[in-house]
């Protein structure tokens, strides 16, 4: 009997191949993909943590204020393992031509330290014997291709020194190197990081900081010690307390990678639904059409159970398949994405690990999936009584006009085909929310994946055309005078200067506080344009600060509140109100008038401020002429005297818009599988519908329809249920894609969601391709239908 | 009211003729001989019933001579043109223009009504024929906007003659037209297709394995294991009320 069941099923699945191999196929894409994205998603976070562990990734970052009393007692906590302190200087540098910033990292010189530890993947660690030497981070290295052996020159109070380069180092600190949270998007080509030796490095006075480094005991009450550091790092004034989630490469890392996490969620949500949809519409057409023979079945003594299990086994049997199939293509694509993206980040360490959980659990996920949806057919046809033998098989659908149809009363007046395509669509009203559903879930697959890349091109061109209207930022020695802005204004290719003021800055209330940089402009300048909600310009008061709408969540803050603006760099401290909010896509800033920091616009206005000698602008800004030659302009603006560094503003805009490349490879992948979602679906629904209807579709054949009439018919009820699930799709879709926009916004990034129009049609056009192509193998089989047999049998 | 042979829009007779027609189907390793050799011919306007067991070859028959299945060999003429060798989009045209087709289940569509049934098949046909006017000369003038689950078997088949007399066809083709009714149901759709048969001069061919039927007709031709090993005409044909079975 299990035998004979065994082959029953066998020759069912294989009658209806193409039903079921929509099966095999969702939740194959269903497994794969939930096991690339959870697999890559571990794998990366394994590979890190190796990489922390190995280097002693710091727990906690304090800067500023006495840190010295602060190691001394971050030692004597208990829970603490490791404390260190450094010196961090932030210069400039050149290569040949081209002057960069440079933040310069002390290590000791004859040992690694014992936190933050560098691993050299080039060359050698640093030499106690020749402390002029230094270290470059691997990115730096890569970008202007030095290695041991190679020297650069750094800005010093000695002016240009020439430093030999003994090594290039990885750190985890600069995995993604990032200036800062503000500054996470920095091409090397701008900012770059040196290691030096710490003594000398606290030899080279101002603008250095000290910092104290903290790892954390294994096995501590970490969130008992943080918060116990915390405290006495406020109360030996720290102007900075950076926890390891907090700090900028790891926090972008993570930031990066977290979407991992949440396609594992999305994937097998989309395709294991679908597979769930195919199996209850395969199944349920199955039983229906055996209705007799199961009742034969049951006549002839066989019981309910073996029924049941029988019609159960037929779902699980093509979702197991499909389901290991899935397992091993997942794991095969968890180990290519791991590997691209640690080559891609130039991650040193990177740990690929099989992970049979994760393929057990996926194999499990789609077969419960189809089990649950298979259940209902299964237990309808264990439910088949004995009568049924004596019975035909009754046509699907009583009859009647359609709701559209009593909605509309004018489609009454269609001709009688244009009727049998409305009612055509809606006979099977299970099937036909299936299909819709299909058409929804493709939606959204293809929304989420064109909303991510219309978000991104409308942020960058948020930030790089409206919002940033330099074209360069110069950093100069000492103060931005009204003579070097005009100087900087007259030089052929540049339309514009103005001077302005930037400076670490650190936002107080008495909910927290938070690390930034603040930007003083003259109160009518034309280099940025400060967008409040909703995108809507706004002028720079005078009075009070704009904050990064960040803020308002994380600090609790709204206009008009008084904050504490520490600036640390300046040695100041300044009450003031909220004046407003910025919505700005790349990092959370700070910004004010000039006359707020005490520093006097360069511009021959009256003063206001107070007198000079408050802090004075230290960057220019500038506009290039329309058609200017960039990198001309460029390279005569560094040749000014007393321009350390031009940082390009529109590299970086081009830089990304580069990286746009892989993204489009990820929204091609991601059409991809929305259309073959859609496909799988709606290809099943409407092979079960047509194989039902076989006797009322050869006989119009037989009665001379043509094959080209029958086609349109039978395509035209397929696109009513396409056009009925686009506008609930759209509208899921937009929804959906804006929730996981909505994850990744945080105060490094701001991801709103747009969508042009021409998303739109394009998500549009690929479903109903899918489902036009879908349509194509029914279609097909239409057209080769044996007209005399099917008009005499009764549905399939 | 009735159709003269040149009200039809293709001005088709519906006289059959065939010579030396076979059907072979190739089922695994024993090839199937459906038809062997079948001589018949047909006069215009006959009322014909086709007589045999199960697997006698009546129903490929019809098949063959309905244009839903192409012989092996020999020559099909209707109206003196060999269908035989027609390709598949000459057969549909063939069909479209000159036969129509009742079968024993039906076949309707469910989701439309009687009406829209019927006006179905003319629009997408071309036949011309007004779908009121066919359903009413078959009695169902009270049922047009019933759907078929709401209709008795009797009347599905009076609407799936409906439908194929609306493309005003030469041959009409019926493959147990009773088979799925009763006795006074069946016996009705018998009249009625006798009588449409006289009305419009129509070319009718009935297949089935009811005995009782022949007696109605004008030509009996009895089959057997695929050959025709009868064709005689019925001197004094009954009318359809007196059949029994």
């Amino acid at each position: 009997m299990v035998n004979v069941w065994w082959r029953k099923a066998r020759r069912d699945i294989g009658r209806r191949r193409g039903q079921f191999a929509a099966i095999v196929v969702t939740t194959l894409l269903g497994v794969a993909l939930f096991g690339a994205s959870f697999d890559a998603y571990r794998n990366l976070v394994t590979s890190y943590d190796a990489m922390f562990a190995r280097t002693h990734f710091a727990d906690l970052t304090v800067a500023g204020g006495d840190v010295a009393a602060f190691a001394e007692t971050a030692r004597a906590t208990p829970g603490v393992a490791r404390v260190a302190t450094r010196t961090v200087i932030e210069s400039y540098a050149r290569v040949g031509d081209h002057r960069f910033l440079v933040r310069m990292v002390g290590l000791p010189p004859d040992a690694q330290p014992a936190i933050d530890q560098v691993i050299v993947l080039a060359g050698r660690y640093l030499d106690p014997g020749r402390l002029g030497g230094v270290l470059l981070e691997q990115h730096l290295a890569s970008y202007y291709h030095l290695g041991p052996g190679d020297s650069l020159k750094i800005r010093t109070p000695f002016g240009w020194t020439t430093v030999p380069v003994f090594g290039v180092a990885a750190s985890p600190e600069y995995l993604w190197p990032a200036r800062s949270r503000q500054d996470v998007l920095t091409l090397p080509q701008d900012f770059g990081v040196v290691f030096a030796a710490d003594g000398p490095l606290r030899l080279l006075a101002g603008g250095g900081r000290r910092e104290a480094l903290v790892t954390l005991a294994a096995g501590s009450d970490r969130e008992a010690v943080m918060a116990g550091l915390t405290r006495a790092a406020r109360d030996d004034g720290a102007t900075a307390i950076t926890s390891r989630a907090d700090q900028p490469s790891n926090a972008a890392l993570h930031e990066d990678i977290a979407g991992f996490g949440e396609m594992a969620l999305m994937f097998p949500i989309l395709f294991l639904g679908a597979a769930a949809f195919t199996a209850f519409v395969i199944i349920s057409r199955l039983v229906h059409s055996q209705r007799s023979l199961i009742g034969t079945l049951r006549a002839n003594g066989v019981r309910r159970r073996a029924i049941l299990l029988h019609h159960l086994g037929l779902g699980v049997a093509p979702a197991a398949v499909g389901g290991v199939l899935g397992a091993l293509a997942g794991e095969g694509l968890a180990q290519v994405i791991s590997r691209l993206y640690t080559g891609a980040l130039k991650i040193p360490v990177t740990v690929i690990e099989p992970h049979p959980l994760v393929a057990l659990a996926g194999v499990c996920m789609a077969v419960a999936a189809v089990a649950v949806a298979a259940l209902a057919p299964a237990l309808d046809a264990a439910r088949v009584s004995p009568a049924e033998a004596m019975r035909g098989v009754q046509p699907v659908g009583r009859g009647g006009r359609s709701a559209l149809e009593r909605a509309l009363p004018f489609l009454s007046r269609l001709p009688a085909a244009g009727k049998l395509v409305l009612r055509g669509a809606l006979r099977s009203p299970g099937r036909s929310i299936i299909t819709v559903a299909g058409v929804v879930l493709a939606l959204v697959l293809v929304m989420v994946s064109l909303g991510m890349l219309d978000t991104t091109k409308v942020l960058l061109s948020q930030q790089f055309d409206r919002i940033q209207r330099e074209d360069a930022q110069l950093y100069v020695a000492g103060t931005a005078d009204a003579a070097l802005e005009r100087r900087v204004a007259t030089e052929p290719g540049v339309a514009a200067a103005e001077a302005a003021l930037q400076t670490r800055a650190v936002v107080r209330t008495a909910s927290g506080s938070y690390e930034t940089a603040l930007t003083a402009f003259d109160p009518a300048t034309a280099m940025h344009a400060f967008l409040g909600p909703g995108g809507r310009s706004r002028e720079l008061p005078r009075q009070g600060v704009l904050l990064g709408s960040a803020l308002r969540a994380r600090l609790g803050l709204s206009v008009g509140d008084a904050v504490e603006l520490d600036l640390p760099d300046l040695g100041k401290s300044l009450r003031t109100r909220v004046a407003g909010f910025v919505d700005e896509p790349l990092g959370t800033f700070a910004y004010a008038a000039l006359p707020l920091t005490g520093a006097a616009p360069t511009s021959d206005g009256p003063r206001t401020g107070p007198s000079a000698a408050a802090p004075s602008p230290n960057v220019l800004y500038a506009r290039y002429a329309p058609g200017a030659d960039r990198a001309a302009v460029r390279q005569r603006l560094e040749g000014i005297p007393g321009v350390l560094a031009v940082i390009d503003t529109h590299s970086l805009e081009a830089a990304a818009n580069r990286l746009m490349g892989l993204f489009y490879v990820f929204v091609g992948a991601m059409l991809v599988f929305g259309a073959a979602l859609a496909f799988a679906l709606i290809f099943s629904t409407m092979t079960v519908a047509i194989s039902e209807r076989a006797g009322e579709l050869a006989t119009l054949r037989a009665a001379g329809v043509r094959r080209g009439q029958l086609a349109r018919i039978v395509s035209g009820e397929n696109l009513v249920l396409v056009l009925l699930g686009l506008a609930p799709g759209l509208a899921l879709a937009y929804l959906t894609a804006a929730v996981f926009m909505d994850s990744f916004s945080s105060d490094m990034f701001r991801f709103d969601l747009h969508v042009m129009p021409l998303t739109w049609v394009v998500a549009v056009a690929a479903v109903l391709l899918a489902a036009l192509a879908s349509q194509l193998p029914a279609l097909a089989n239409v057209g080769r239908m044996d007209l005399a047999a099917a008009v005499r049998e009764r549905g399939q | 009211m009735t159709h003269a042979p040149q009200d039809r829009p293709f001005a088709s007779t519906g006289a059959l003729s065939l010579h030396g027609v076979t059907k072979t189907y190739d089922r695994g390793a024993v090839p199937v001989r459906a038809l062997r050799n079948v001589e018949l011919e047909l006069p215009a306007g006959a009322f014909t019933v086709v007589l045999g067991p199960s697997g006698s070859g009546k129903t490929t028959l019809l098949n063959v001579v309905g244009g839903i299945d192409r012989p092996s060999g020999g020559q099909v003429l209707v109206d003196g043109e060999d269908i035989a060798g027609l390709g598949e989009r000459a057969l549909t045209e063939y069909r479209r223009r000159t036969v129509g087709f009742v079968f024993q289940l039906f076949n309707l569509v469910p989701t439309l009504t009687a009406l829209e049934n019927v006006t179905l098949i003319a629009e997408l046909t071309g036949g011309g024929g007004d779908a009121r006017q066919v359903l009413e000369r078959v009695g169902l003038q009270d049922r047009l906007d019933h759907f078929p689950a709401a209709l008795s078997g009797g009347e599905q088949q009076r609407v799936a003659i409906a439908r194929a007399l609306a493309k005003r066809p030469a041959l009409l083709l019926c493959d147990e037209p009773t088979g799925a009714l009763d006795l006074d149901t069946g016996r009705s759709v018998l009249g009625l297709l006798r009588r449409l048969n006289r009305e419009q001069a129509l070319t009718t061919v009935i297949v089935t394995h009811n005995s009782a039927i022949a007696s109605m007709a004008d030509r009996v031709v009895r089959m057997r294991s695929g050959e025709v090993v009868a064709s005689e005409a019925v001197a004094d044909p009954v009318e359809a009320e007196r059949v029994t079975w």
